[in-house]
């Protein structure tokens, strides 16, 4: 490693306490983040209280079968970064650029299921708000129903397209060669931004397409 | 940090039991109807698997100090917030609710024009979906 182009900073006084502060910096991010979605479900919370029913009615609408292998596609990419973390530990390069891109794919299957479901919605006209013209349930409460789904889901798949582009930075370093058993710390956050989205996932699944 | 054997079994072990959860959150949501306790078992799984991401795939079991804290304190203050909130709504005086205007004017206008809001009608109040 020439000294023009570490990655090592000296003003971190040591390579361990580089990491630690890139692990922090990272956690504290994703602590901000799970303040952001919790609004939405503080919103969902509240609504569902006072619509039950039509919550009920409303997720019957969406298709659920598809929504399970979403949640599976998710879980498995989640195993396949974990592993890239785990095989770039051990400075193997090109396994963790293999597993990272199985990862992005499965990452990409999960947006055109979700494309196609919003392509369902606006055809039916399940829309949020003022757009809301499904007849079959009463707009009092489907509309902010669908307003949340809306939100939860549009605001969780712009979080995987930008984890995507972070997943495959992360291909390309790999595949170039800036990450080792020695420096990684790119892999490591990056990859705790993946697992973040996907456990995001594991609670919109069950809350809006699980009513009952 | 270099690891030089660790063994990859272990997390396709947190994998399968992550699947095998997705799939039993499923069968209870359309298969068995758990009725009133749908929701807190659905969400009990979602903690679970949470709980699984989060040690072993993020790793949190080997951070330390305030690198372990900070993910929690953010679930501290997701409670606090879904919890007073749902308080307020639960606790409202019924004009005061977004579905409870309607059934205060109801009396005031003819019978023919007259509709029952979602989930205000005479049934038994349900809870949470329930």
């Amino acid at each position: 490693m020439s000294t023009e182009t570490s990655p090592w900073e000296e003003h971190f006084g040591s390579r361990e306490n580089q990491s630690k502060a890139a692990q922090l910096g990272m956690w504290i991010f994703l602590g901000s983040e799970v303040l952001l979605f919790t609004n939405l479900f503080v919103g969902y919370a509240v609504y569902r209280y006072y619509y039950p029913d039509v919550f009920v009615e409303a997720s019957k609408h969406l298709e659920v079968g598809w929504a399970t292998v979403q949640t599976l596609l998710l879980v498995t990419s989640s195993l396949f970064v974990a592993l890239a973390v785990h095989y770039i530990r051990q400075g193997r390069q090109f396994l963790t650029a293999l597993v990272l891109l199985v990862a992005i794919g499965m990452g990409v299957g999960f947006l055109g299921i979700k494309g196609w479901e919003y392509w369902k919605h606006w055809t039916e006209g399940a829309l949020p708000g003022e757009y809301y013209r499904l007849a079959e349930l009463p707009e009092q409460g489907a509309s902010l129903f669908f307003t949340l789904y809306f939100l939860l889901t549009g605001l969780h798949a712009v979080h995987m397209l930008v984890a995507l582009g972070l997943l495959g930075w992360l291909v390309w370093g790999a595949v170039s060669g800036k990450y080792t058993a020695e420096y990684h710390i790119p892999v490591e956050v990056g990859g705790l931004y993946w697992h973040l989205v996907d456990v995001f996932w594991l609670f919109i699944y069950p809350l809006l397409y699980l009513v009952e | 940090m270099a690891e030089k054997k660790k063994s990859t079994w272990g997390y396709v072990a947190v994998w399968v039991v992550l699947v095998v959860l997705t799939v039993v959150t499923w069968v209870l949501g359309t298969k068995v109807k758990l009725g009133p306790y749908s929701l807190p078992a659905s969400l009990g799984i979602a903690v679970v698997k949470t709980v699984l991401v989060a040690m072993f795939f993020m790793h949190l079991v080997e951070q330390r100090g305030t690198r372990r804290v900070v993910l929690p304190v953010s679930v501290l203050f997701l409670g606090l917030l879904l919890g007073v909130s749902l308080l307020e709504a639960m606790t409202r005086i019924r004009m005061a609710r977004p579905d409870g205007i309607d059934e205060e004017l109801e009396p005031k206008r003819p019978a023919s024009t007259r509709t029952t809001p979602p989930g205000t009608g005479p049934e038994k109040p349900r809870w949470m979906g329930n």
